[in-house]
């Protein structure tokens, strides 16, 4: 990581025997290059639609799987292997599933009324498309974290709201949620945390294109680093990404933390 | 330890030693990138080197094709990599800039006659009047069509088209909608990635404009760049032969839905490879009304030795003798049509290519290969270009500010 920083202050293209310093021109250069600015808006849209679908899906899915008694092993196990299948395979056959013409999205699509869409062929669709994918690959890990963090609230707390004629929604709104406010933490932030970090889906899917509709930050990297050779100019941006990843994470912890409530 | 035992391993050691130094053998490492026709030909080839020169072993390794540069880098930074290179024409301004080629010597030149490759071929090794490495193939664009579906829309399957205007006459007939939808192109103009970078040079050549004007200068703003822009596009805005949102051209064409489609030799030989049963038939590029098939090149596969190199003379040998006539005729027919002239006329390969009629498009295509800059950073370049290439196509962007762009992005990139 050290020497991560150091490099961004200088440039070099790996076969040079020495890295030459230039001070703070990398940092320059990436806030006049429109494709770095493209590259950081991607990521926060790809974040912002993947962590809250998939907070509140999971949720859902946890407090769902909490009621069942039967096959409940089962469930878990389905919902959970798309987290363990690889992410590559995952991306190419979602790739073909996405094709707008052959397609079997397109063509179940057709049949249920629902217009014909273009998904990784459109520059607003690509988004939305990639995290679709990526919410459905993801959601088993948090649900399983709910689902642990809902089995560790006492039941006799349910059982003594019930007496006093609470039900449902209220025992949700006033037990359950509270009680899940640091498994929330916990996910919220790693899921950020790992959301900034993308690169595996559009690499294999679009390779940030149309354009650049879909060229997220670590893939930008990846390619000023390793195909560019500008190893200089990429490390600068890898150490734009921490920063903005550590003032989101101190933000939400210190918003968040102190709220334990019983 | 008694006195006379420490003599013994003494006397041990020194025979030890003085034995190793005896057997010093030099060990040359050569890398290349891993596609099975070239490589069972070169392990064969530095098997006869191997037996030829005693004393020099050879240590071969590949790796899959997106590894290798990523490999590749490091290690020649690291100065761990290979004393003889599998390379590629296009990224001779990096590696000669960062002097990690090692510039051919004129004895090598004169044993190897060296006036015997295609200029434009060697060109792309070429800087400052040095070659810092050479290529054993020719990578020929040509024009691929499916027989099976020009004799379904009553086409001659034997009559490739010859003009652009052909194409589109031909391509309407080929290509089919379903309630809007394509189903299957007739011509799978590259509405996306690198290669309709080289398509559209392709165009704008034929069309007497040039990338580079002669000072070195990106040119992609003059009106016959916009005229060669707008006639690209207008192939699929206009003459709907291809659709943005349809199967990229190499997976169409593959899969039967794309009846013709421009490519490398080296997609001929994924095609029989792959899809064996695919009755398709190659063609010269097409070509504007009265000229020429030009096509555009970046580069082709060839070999290097690296400058770090700890056994130079033996690796210059290992160079010179894997750029021989024989030698090319050994590794000809995997990747491309040959670098040499004289291997082209050499009566083995005349003899390998007199079956194959489709061959005859690449061999001839190869006098029309244009190599276009040498001073060009490629990989930077080519995404901008492509970039704004796309933009006409997924971002509603006019033909006028896309070639702006072009030659805005070009500007930046030569200058660097």
């Amino acid at each position: 990581m050290c020497y991560s920083f150091y490099l961004s202050f200088t440039e070099w293209d790996m076969l040079s025997p020495t890295p030459e310093l230039i001070g703070l021109e990398n940092y320059r250069e990436a806030f006049d290059d429109p494709v770095f600015w493209i590259s950081l808006k991607n990521t926060f849209s790809y974040v912002l639609y993947t962590v809250p679908a998939t907070v509140i899906l999971a949720l859902c899915l946890a407090l769902a799987l909490n009621q069942v008694e039967k096959l409940s092993g089962l469930f878990r196990a389905a919902y959970f292997m798309p987290v363990v299948t690889s992410a590559v395979v995952v991306s190419i056959i979602w790739k073909w599933l996405y094709q707008p013409n052959l397609g079997l999205i397109n063509i179940i699509f057709g049949f249920l009324r629902i217009p014909r869409m273009s998904f990784l062929e459109s520059t607003s669709q690509v988004m939305p498309s990639i995290a679709a994918m990526s919410v459905w690959k993801g959601v088993g890990y948090s649900m399983v974290i709910f689902l642990a963090g809902l089995q560790d609230i006492p039941s006799y707390l349910y059982e003594a709201a019930a007496i006093d004629g609470a039900s449902g929604w209220k025992l949700f709104r006033y037990i359950t949620l509270p009680l899940l406010k640091n498994t929330t933490l916990f996910i919220t932030v790693t899921s950020l945390i790992s959301a900034f970090q993308v690169f595996t889906e559009p690499y294999i899917l679009t390779k940030g294109g149309p354009v650049h509709s879909s060229r997220v930050l670590v893939l930008y990297i990846q390619e000023t680093a390793f195909d560019y050779l500008q190893l200089g100019y990429g490390a600068a941006m890898v150490f734009l990404l921490f920063l903005i990843i550590m003032v989101i994470t101190a933000i939400q912890l210190v918003t968040f933390r102190s709220r334990v409530e019983f | 330890m008694k006195r006379w035992s420490i003599w013994l391993l003494v006397a041990a050691m020194a025979v030890m030693g003085l034995s190793s130094i005896a057997n010093a053998e030099t060990v040359l490492k050569v890398w290349a990138h891993h596609h099975p026709p070239r490589v069972e030909k070169t392990q064969a080839l530095l098997d006869e080197f191997e037996q030829l020169n005693p004393g020099i072993k050879i240590e071969f390794t590949t790796m899959p094709y997106d590894a290798y540069w990523n490999k590749l880098l490091p290690s020649m930074a690291a100065g761990t990599g290979p004393d003889v290179l599998h390379v590629h024409g296009s990224w001779t301004t990096k590696f000669v800039d960062a002097k990690v080629w090692e510039p051919v010597p004129e004895t090598v030149l004169n044993e190897i006659q060296i006036g015997e490759w295609y200029e434009g071929v060697a060109n792309a090794y070429k800087r400052n009047g040095k070659y810092y490495g050479l290529p054993y193939a020719s990578n020929t664009w040509a024009l691929f069509y499916n027989k099976d579906l020009f004799a379904q829309a009553g086409l001659d399957p034997e009559a490739p088209p010859v003009t652009w205007t052909d194409v589109i006459t031909y391509g309407k007939k080929l290509t089919k909608f379903d309630n809007g939808k394509m189903m299957q192109s007739g011509f799978g103009l590259k509405t996306k990635g690198t290669h309709s970078m080289l398509d559209y040079f392709a165009i704008l050549n034929q069309m007497g404009g040039t990338v580079l004007d002669e000072n070195g200068r990106p040119a992609l703003d003059t009106p016959v760049a916009k005229e060669a822009l707008s006639f690209y596009v207008s192939l699929v805005k206009e003459h709907r032969l291809n659709d943005p949102d349809f199967l990229p051209g190499d997976e169409g064409f593959a899969q039967g839905k794309t009846a013709m489609h421009t490519a490398g030799s080296w997609f001929g030989d994924q095609m029989d490879l792959q899809y064996p049963d695919l009755n398709y038939g190659v063609a010269l590029m097409p070509r504007v009304e009265g000229g020429l098939p030009l096509t555009c090149d970046i580069g082709s596969w060839g070999w290097s030795v690296s400058a770090r190199s700890k056994n130079k003379d033996a690796a210059m040998r290992l160079f010179t003798f894997l750029n021989t006539k024989d030698a090319h005729v050994a590794l000809f027919g995997v990747e491309g049509m040959p670098a040499r002239a004289d291997v082209v006329a050499d009566p083995r390969i005349q003899q390998l290519v007199a079956g194959k009629p489709e061959l005859d498009a690449f061999m001839q295509g190869a006098e029309y290969s244009m190599f276009i800059g040498d001073t060009i950073d490629w990989p930077k370049f080519e995404a901008a270009i492509t970039a704004r290439l796309e933009s006409i196509f997924y971002d509603n962007v006019s033909v006028d500010e896309a070639a702006a762009g072009m030659q805005k992005d070009a500007e930046k990139i030569i200058k660097r």
